[in-house]
């Protein structure tokens, strides 16, 4: 899916920052400055542990909350730079899916009206062909045309998920920004909702942020992955690069936390156990943020490892990322079955 | 959108195709009851309850067809039919001291009742509820200065406010039903604002403002439908509540004035007598208590049977 790194990317992030007040003018950095592009068409997981910062980034990148600090740009045009009537104008190209199928649709709107809003806000539709449209959007996503006049009680949590989905891409936008959509899902559902995900993402061209904890998601629908850790990113790389070879000690860290589906394997497998926890955002450590917890940390992680691109086009942040390579045995983590669904 | 409610909805035609076979028949829920028809099974599940609205219904029939329901005018006295008993072939409530029909002034003070309740009422939401919904929703400078400028007016005690603010303007039923609307906005507004505030939180507000929704539109569609259940409630103890107080006011002298007639003023000039004839006193007394626990026991039923459905009791 992937193009070419020439062309301007859909979605240019710069410098990120985005933080919460805690008490009285104290305020605490979510996302602490982070970089990244989301080209047209292509699909770019983020993750990271819980408290890393990954849904604070999507919100900041939507302007849900304003950044603190750094810039957006969707297809070019500065979203932290404008307001009102034009940022709501903006939002159309970019849709998100959120993570709580049950809070995310408003109990006393019908799913027809619900999947209609998007086209009631930002087009003239009006009856018949809002109505086709929202129908159309319906089937898409595998329910039906009478569905559209019932009430999301009445649906379970895979179908209202599906429902979200229907809304975030009624309008056909350029970027759509999943935030940990399927994991409020049971298993079943998810590997459904995710196919489903990656089948329209694929149709319609879509560029997709799509932001989980869970590596096997990834695996399955993302072209590039970037790893968050305390607000910042650690590393970038295509998917199959990153999960053959990571290279920042925490994305190690990460896959072999990870599960692998042959019992044999995973019994053999050598886990690298991180010790400690997420620090406490609001007093991150000086220097490189996962040195408490790293077990390759040395004297120079005292100092803050900047975001380095590496030859082969992957980029990390580590002072020690050329020695993580060997001693993982990443091999294991290749016979995942976990299957593309592209 | 019509609603679809046939049997054939429950199964869709389209199981056999191949694409949406996989969630096809198990994701179809398997009753499909309209939010009203929900609403209404459980709002007339309880005896208490249709008691109640038959009431209030009895009342509002009354106060619109007043003049034609009463036997007599309200006004007329016959000096030669006074302090009749109920049950007098002509009087069937009894006549008061000056021989004025019982039931014909019960009946226009059932009007002048409903007139103070819905005024009153409707002053308190079209003032209390919309900067309830700017202050739960933006909260900041607005929220700060609609809730003290509540605070101010919630520090009065009621009846004093609604009195205070009779004195000022003077006199009459039109004050005193402002009055009262004046002592219901905190009241609508706290409850708006205490239910914006959750609502707000809702993912779905946030949803719907990744979509693009100005802000005005996030508080009709979103907003207001989702706090209307908490305000349905005040709505019909406020009810209750502004017949108490136009009763009250009257009875001091302070809305309708004599000779009208209100369920207040008629308690007020039964009560000179009432040692000899009970009845001018006991009929309107009733009257209001019958209306008041009416309006109550609506709004308890109406708390109960919106927002999550639980187990019968």
């Amino acid at each position: 899916m992937s193009r070419p790194g020439s062309e301007t990317p859909l979605l240019r992030v710069r410098g990120l920052e985005v933080s919460y007040r805690v008490g009285v003018r104290r305020h605490m950095a979510a996302v602490r400055g982070i970089d990244l592009d989301v080209r047209a068409g292509e699909v770019v997981a983020l993750v990271g542990e819980s408290g890393s910062g990954k849904s604070s980034a999507a919100r900041g990148i939507l302007q849900l909350t304003r950044p603190s600090a750094g810039t957006v740009e969707l297809s070019g045009q500065e979203l932290t730079a404008i307001r009102g009537r034009e940022l709501r104008r903006a939002r159309r190209d970019a849709q998100m899916v959120f993570q709580d199928p049950y809070s995310s649709l408003d109990p006393s709107m019908t799913i027809g009206e619900a999947i209609a809003e998007p086209l009631v806000v930002h087009t003239r539709d009006r009856g018949d062909e809002r109505r086709r449209k929202v129908v159309e959007m319906l089937e898409r996503v595998g329910l039906h045309a009478h569905h559209a006049d019932r009430y999301p009680h009445e649906f379970s949590g895979g179908q209202r998920q599906r429902i979200a989905i229907a809304r975030a891409l009624v309008l056909r936008p350029r970027l759509l920004v999943a935030d940990e959509s399927v994991s409020a899902l049971d298993v079943s559902s998810q590997n459904q909702v995710l196919s489903l995900l990656s089948e329209l993402i694929a149709d319609l061209g879509l560029a997709c942020l799509f932001i989980t904890h869970d590596l096997a998601v990834v695996r399955s629908v993302a072209d590039r992955v970037a790893v968050m850790y305390l607000g910042t990113l650690v590393e970038q790389a295509p998917t199959e690069e990153l999960f053959a070879a990571p290279r920042h000690p925490y994305t190690a860290a990460l896959l072999s936390a990870a599960l692998v589906a042959d019992p044999r394997i995973q019994r053999t497998r050598e886990r690298i156990r991180l010790s400690g926890e997420l620090p406490d955002p609001r007093h991150p450590p000086t220097g490189c943020a996962f040195a408490g917890r790293c077990p390759y940390a040395a004297e120079v992680c005292g100092d803050v490892p900047a975001l380095r691109a590496l030859d082969d086009g992957r980029a990390v942040a580590c002072h020690r990322a050329e020695e993580v390579v060997v001693e993982l045995g990443a091999s294991a983590l290749r016979t995942t079955t976990i299957t593309r669904e592209r | 959108m019509s609603l679809v409610d046939k049997p054939d909805g429950l199964l869709p035609p389209a199981v056999e195709s191949a694409p949406v076979e996989e969630h096809g028949p198990a994701l179809v829920p398997a009753r499909h009851e309209s939010p009203g028809r929900r609403f209404r099974r459980r709002f007339l599940r309880s005896w208490v309850t249709r008691l109640a609205l038959l009431v209030l219904a009895a009342w509002l029939v009354t106060a619109i067809a007043a003049s034609w329901l009463a036997p007599h005018d309200p006004l007329a006295q016959d000096l030669q039919a006074r302090r009749l008993p109920p049950g007098s072939p002509d009087h069937l409530l009894g006549t008061d001291t000056l021989g004025r029909d019982t039931l014909s002034r019960l009946i226009f003070g059932a009007r002048v009742a409903a007139q103070a309740a819905i005024t009153s009422v409707t002053v308190g939401l079209v003032v209390g509820v919309v900067p309830a919904l700017v202050a739960g929703l933006l909260k900041g400078w607005w929220d700060a200065v609609f809730s003290r400028a509540a605070d101010a007016l919630l520090s009065f005690p009621p009846l004093l406010l609604a009195l205070a603010i009779v004195g000022v303007m003077g006199p009459n039923l039109t004050n005193a039903m402002l009055a009262i609307g004046i002592v219901f906005v905190p009241r609508f507004y706290r409850i708006v604002r205490a239910a914006t505030l959750s609502v707000r939180e809702e993912t779905y507000i946030e949803a719907s403002r990744s979509i693009g929704t100005p802000t005005h539109w996030l508080l009709r569609r979103h907003v207001l439908p989702n706090v209307l259940a908490p305000l349905a409630v005040q709505i019909s103890i406020a009810f209750g509540f502004a017949i108490l107080a136009e009763a009250s006011l009257s009875f001091l002298g302070l809305g309708v004035q004599a000779p009208d007639p209100s369920w207040g003023s008629m308690l007020s000039e039964g009560r000179a007598a009432w040692f000899y004839t009970p009845w001018p006193l006991i009929v309107p007394a009733t009257t209001i208590v019958l209306c008041v626990l009416a309006c109550n026991v609506t709004g308890d039923g109406l708390a109960d049977s919106v927002g999550r459905e639980r187990g019968r009791a």
